[in-house]
């Protein structure tokens, strides 16, 4: 009698085989270190048009509670605040990973605000004119008390910019099909008030702020394929 | 194509030589899946929250082992058509989701793969005692990011908005702000964990185990019970966040964390899982009186 069945074995052959595969196909090409390091505190200036940086208020931080998971998943984070010459404030919080990878999504907003007491008011998905071409963001209103604050964020992966997460998937995989890791960047503006008064504060906020960037540090932070 | 009669003797060789005709499957599904099961104990399964997926593997091993007479014992007769598009498809997909991080793909693709392998290797009849223990492997894989992103923000403002609609019904001193309850001088943040979307996907798993291990009762009673877990499961949270929020409320901030949040979790569970033994017991009562009705 045959102890060793020829189909067990082909079997066991077909998966080991797979297993190589999948070894093979990880995309270990990473984007980030490729191009030139990315220094956030450097490349977002402290003064612009007629913006400055404002000491007085502190952007939200993130949830003690998460931040243990956020150093793992973030390389890099800024939180600034900056106020212009009529007193306007905007808050800007920036997370920059050069290895986005399902287990390291970023954190949105939409998550990490109601994380710390807020509501989400209202959430839609709309377009915003960067100066340099239209990209496609989401625009939240989260309300804690009295305090009512408009924010509007978007995420970048490699290229592309999105706030879909299956169409960020299907971008990271056409990265990794090639056998490339995307970089990616979560860009968070917001301010306090009515929204009616904030979103066009922190549309010019975010125009002024891109028009100063050179065109290389402006790609991270709104992708290359821009509309 | 395979000769028919090499394998012709799979269902009569003994227990030793059964290892030697299976060692080559379980080489390659070792070479497959421990890398899997390495990063899953790593990344999802080291939080507190997901301790049920190692408990899960445990008793989907248990099962195969319990069913293996009637595995072994089946008819030999390979569908080497069908198992091999069950092979194939499992595997591109294992190979995308491990090469692409799509944790999905990669642990789901353990169900194709099995019901492939036995497929060729024993045909229809063996797959039928292993069907469920293969099916049951579903619970291991982990819910994708934006499904539970979704999932835990509603539910944790349902959490929120029960617990404090049954306080303050029963006349204690609560307010809530979004996920916020303040109670008395305590103010309460409704994390993540206590949303319940882990105990749900836990006792669904537990609950559905529990009406394959009872086996033969009527379609009606099996379906009532399995449409009962998921709504059990999230009373039994709401019952958890109550307590604790008690708890704080009485003997002060510190004794609603650390032990006492555990002890909580377990007392959950155990209650939730009584309560859908009770609901089957009571099923049982009324479904046979009806059917005693019927015949009389």
């Amino acid at each position: 009698m045959f102890l060793l069945s020829i189909r067990a074995l082909i079997v066991g052959l077909v998966m080991i085989v797979s297993s190589g595969l999948a070894v093979v196909m990880k995309p270990m090409d990473r984007i980030a270190e490729n191009g030139s390091k990315i220094n956030l505190e450097t490349m977002i200036p402290m003064r612009f048009s007629d913006w400055q940086i404002d000491e007085t208020l502190i952007p939200l931080e993130v949830d003690p509670q998460r931040l243990a998971v956020l150093n793992r998943i973030y390389n890099q984070t800024l939180s600034r605040t900056y106020v212009n010459k009529k007193g306007e404030r905007v808050m800007l919080s920036i997370a920059y990973s050069g290895d986005q990878r399902d287990s390291m999504q970023v954190h949105k907003p939409e998550v990490c605000y109601p994380a710390q007491g807020f509501n989400i008011v209202k959430l839609v998905v709309g377009m915003f004119d960067t100066g340099f071409g239209e990209i496609e963001v989401k625009r939240l209103i989260a309300t804690q008390g009295k305090r009512v604050e408009p924010i509007t964020y978007w995420i970048t992966i490699g290229d592309a910019v999105t706030v879909n997460s299956l169409k960020w998937k299907l971008t990271q995989l056409k990265y990794g099909l090639t056998g490339k890791v995307p970089d990616g960047m979560l860009f968070r503006v917001s301010s306090l008030g009515d929204e009616k008064a904030a979103y066009p504060v922190q549309e010019n906020f975010t125009k002024h702020l891109l028009k100063a960037l050179s065109p290389e540090d402006r790609k991270y932070l709104i992708g290359s394929n821009t509309l | 194509m395979i000769p028919q009669e090499i394998h012709s003797s799979a269902s009569s060789l003994s227990a030793g030589s059964r290892w030697v005709f299976w060692s080559p499957v379980f080489l390659g599904l070792a070479a497959l899946y421990l890398p899997t099961y390495f990063g899953l104990t790593n990344t999802v399964w080291s939080g507190d929250e997901s301790v049920h997926g190692p408990i899960v593997l445990m008793i989907i091993l248990w099962l195969f082992w319990h069913k293996r007479a009637d595995f072994f014992q089946a008819q030999d007769k390979p569908s080497t058509g069908s198992g091999s598009v069950f092979l194939v498809v499992g595997l591109l997909l294992y190979i995308l989701g491990r090469s692409q991080d799509i944790l999905i793909f990669e642990v789901g693709s353990q169900v194709p793969v099995l019901i492939g392998t036995v497929l060729i290797c024993r045909g229809k009849a063996a797959l039928k005692p292993y069907l469920f223990p293969i099916l049951f492997l579903v619970f291991l894989v982990p819910l994708p990011g934006f499904l539970v992103d979704a999932l835990t923000t509603a539910l944790k403002h349902q959490v929120s908005d029960v617990v404090e609609h049954t306080l303050y019904w029963l006349g204690y001193p609560i307010a809530r702000s979004g996920v916020t309850l303040v109670i008395g001088p305590y103010q309460l943040l409704v994390a993540d964990a206590c949303s319940g979307i882990n105990s749900m996907f836990s006792l669904s798993a537990i609950g559905i185990l529990y009406i394959y291990l009872k086996g033969k009762q009527s379609l009606l009673h099996n379906g009532l019970l399995l449409a009962s877990i998921l709504p059990i499961a999230f009373m039994a949270n709401i019952g958890r966040v109550i307590a604790l929020t008690l708890i704080t409320f009485y003997f002060g901030d510190n004794a609603g964390q650390e032990f006492v949040h555990d002890f909580a979790a377990i007392a959950e569970f155990v209650i939730a899982m009584l309560i859908l033994f009770l609901t089957d017991y009571v099923l049982g009562l009324i479904i046979v009186r009806r059917r005693r009705h019927v015949s009389s």
